[in-house]
């Protein structure tokens, strides 16, 4: 429903972003045309799912559930006309989707542990350097899982996908204000989160605080003598 | 503030960015992503002409089983618990076939139930469209009866008073194209009906419809009953605004049509009640048509009393029992365009009335009050995104009132 939201918040905005703009009008019938939509953007959204779950299996599952979901919609509540640029509107499909995967899926932590563990490491790049960096995007994920859903998203929207404020705002049905906002909150939450295991401050780390518990919990771990 | 402002102000990351490049710096294997782009397509392939809920199942089940099967588990349960039979006709499919029906349909005729809003009783037409264009319309009010038929295509109309053998024309010509679109009813309906997607949003419970067996399919704020043995469509439940429908009765492309139904030629032995054509214009409504519309309704009244609804057909129930005067004129012709304005008000009225929307909070309790009691109110509502009221006063004067002093006023909540 979210989406079909969206593409009518789109449709009414009616402003151009990108060069996806080009791509609107498809021929050929439902199946095809959102077929053309897999092999132009699927990439992106694997892409755009992984950064936010770091593993594969839960990104294909947000590749899937995307598109078909479209499919599924397609002239019915979905007005596929109405979309000026599918690549914003698929990466917020996208982020929505993993964002509640990635709270909701008890098995995530597993199977990025198992990604971390089991995915080797580029040719090019040493592989040390490969783990330490996905401990790092790990313990952010983590984090981000403990962050209300809206909050998630838009960190997710303009820190992965690089979107700017204003499509975002017109994107999630938010004011621009709204997003400076939303966006201000969630990092402070992270940092608060976070900056006892990776910040200045990472000696506290060994209080024990866990990323992907809820903030109050943590608080109260902080505060314990 | 500008973008640019926001970002370079707000985006103080800090040590959050290492970790962000570190996510941002990882990304998922080519091959991974190829596999999943070719499962993905397959079962686009597949999708076509299936069983939704069989489709549904294979989608949930299909590559992998983590979440997969709790979803194919939920559809069979579902299944299971409204009746399904997935490998047989399915109420998916009856729908669609319905949908297929209403698509290519010349002709789609049905009752209508309409009410204005809740506190007024309910407004019975029969309707029907044929294409390409024409509409008709039949309604009854406490016995009187009135016809009307619009062309759309050779933009004209005419309304039709059996009872008097009495006919108006109707000019659609300078009727807003906007107004097209939404002031006819029945059009609106008709074309609603033939765009429902593919695929109902809520499939709901099954229920007895008269002697018909039928099950509920929700589409938007619409809910629609259809006999799946036999594939019909049986009624259909909708909300325009305040406005309340309910459609039974449907007949699509019956075999013996009567084409003189569909005619905007005026039946021999009728006479035209006004000199030429009224200009059908419901174009911005506003709160001053209606309180027009109300002032001349309440002075053709012989007791000046306000009428039991805003609905102008309510006027031909008052005419059958004496109770509504003649148009004050001086010449046959005055009172022709006397006529014609009152046509045309009362259109504006209805539209303003009907395009309210339940925010709106739209009441009218004007039934017997007194033309000139300034102290009664017999209409109200919220204008939207207004936090007071509008009322009509029974001396016809407009006011704006917080919502707690409509209280006070006797009439608040009603």
């Amino acid at each position: 429903m979210e989406e079909v939201l969206d593409a009518e918040r789109m449709r009414l905005s009616a402003k151009n972003h990108s060069q996806e703009n080009e791509e609107t009008p498809m021929k050929g019938n439902h199946t095809e045309r959102v077929a053309e939509l897999v092999n132009r953007h699927g990439r992106m959204v694997f892409a755009a799912a992984y950064r936010i779950l770091g593993n594969a299996d839960d990104a294909e599952d947000v590749l899937q559930d995307v598109f078909l979901k479209i499919l599924g919609g397609w002239n019915g509540r979905l007005k596929p006309h109405a979309i000026q640029d599918w690549g914003a509107y698929l990466r917020v499909a996208a982020s929505r989707r993993a964002v509640d995967l990635l709270r909701r899926n008890r098995s995530w932590e597993q199977n990025t542990r198992a990604d971390i563990e089991t995915v080797e490491a580029p040719v090019h790049q040493n592989p040390r350097n490969v783990a330490i960096q996905r401990e790092k995007a790990s313990l952010l994920r983590k984090a981000l899982r403990s962050l209300p859903k809206r909050e998630a998203r838009v960190f997710a929207l303009r820190c992965f996908e690089g979107l700017s404020y204003d499509q975002i705002a017109e994107h999630m049905g938010l004011s621009v204000n709204l997003v400076g906002v939303v966006l201000h909150r969630a990092r402070g939450r992270l940092q608060r989160i976070l900056e006892p295991l990776v910040g200045p401050s990472a000696q506290d780390a060994s209080r024990g605080r866990d990323p992907g518990a809820p903030e109050e919990e943590n608080s109260r771990v902080a505060e314990e003598p | 503030m500008s973008q640019k402002s926001h970002d370079r102000d707000r985006e103080d990351l800090g040590f959050l960015r290492e970790l962000i490049d570190a996510a941002k710096a990882d990304p998922p294997e080519e091959a991974r992503y190829l596999a999943a782009r070719r499962k993905l397509l397959q079962e686009l392939r597949a999708d076509r002409e299936e069983n939704p809920i069989m489709s549904a199942i294979r989608r949930a089940t299909y590559g992998k089983t983590r979440w997969g099967i709790a979803a194919a588990a939920a559809v069979l349960l579902i299944a299971a618990v409204v009746g399904l039979d997935l490998f047989g006709r399915t109420p998916g499919q009856a729908y669609a076939a319905v949908v297929e029906q209403l698509r290519k349909a010349q002709t789609v005729s049905f009752s209508a139930e309409w009410r204005f809003d809740e506190n007024e009783p309910p407004t019975h037409l029969e309707m029907a469209f044929r294409e390409p264009g024409i509409q008709r319309t039949v309604t009854e009010l406490n016995g009187a009866r009135i016809v009307q038929i619009y062309d759309t295509s050779q933009d004209e109309g005419i309304v039709l008073i059996p009872e008097n053998k009495n006919y108006v024309r109707m000019d659609l010509a300078s009727m807003p194209s906007v107004e097209r679109e939404r002031v006819q009813l029945i059009e609106f309906i008709n074309r609603d009906m033939k765009t429902l997607p593919d695929r109902a949003d809520e499939i709901l419970e099954e229920k007895a419809i008269g002697e018909r067996r039928v099950q509920g399919f929700r589409v938007g704020n619409r809910r629609i009953w259809i006999d799946v043995e036999r594939e019909s469509l049986v009624c259909v439940e909708n909300q325009l605004g305040a406005t309340r429908m309910v459609l039974t009765d449907f007949q699509i492309d019956p075999d013996n049509l009567d084409e003189s139904k569909f005619t905007t030629t005026p039946p021999e032995g009728y006479v035209s009640v006004t000199d030429r054509a009224v200009l059908y214009d419901a174009s911005n409504p506003g709160e001053a048509d209606l309180v027009e519309y109300l002032r001349a309704a309440v002075t053709l009244i012989k007791d000046h009393r306000f009428p039991p609804t805003v609905n102008p057909m309510e006027l031909m129930s008052l005419q059958k029992d004496g109770m509504l005067g003649e148009f004050e004129s001086a010449t046959p012709e005055e009172g022709q365009r006397a006529v014609e304005s009152f046509i045309q008000t009362s259109q504006k009225a209805v539209m303003f009335v009907v395009t309210m929307k339940p925010e709106n909070d739209w009441h009218y309790v004007g039934k017997g009050v007194t033309y000139g009691d300034s102290k009664t109110p017999i209409a109200w509502w919220r204008p939207g995104g207004s936090e007071t009221y509008r009322v009509i006063w029974g001396d016809l004067s407009v006011s704006s009132l917080a919502p707690e002093d409509l209280s006070r006023v006797g009439k608040g909540g009603q």
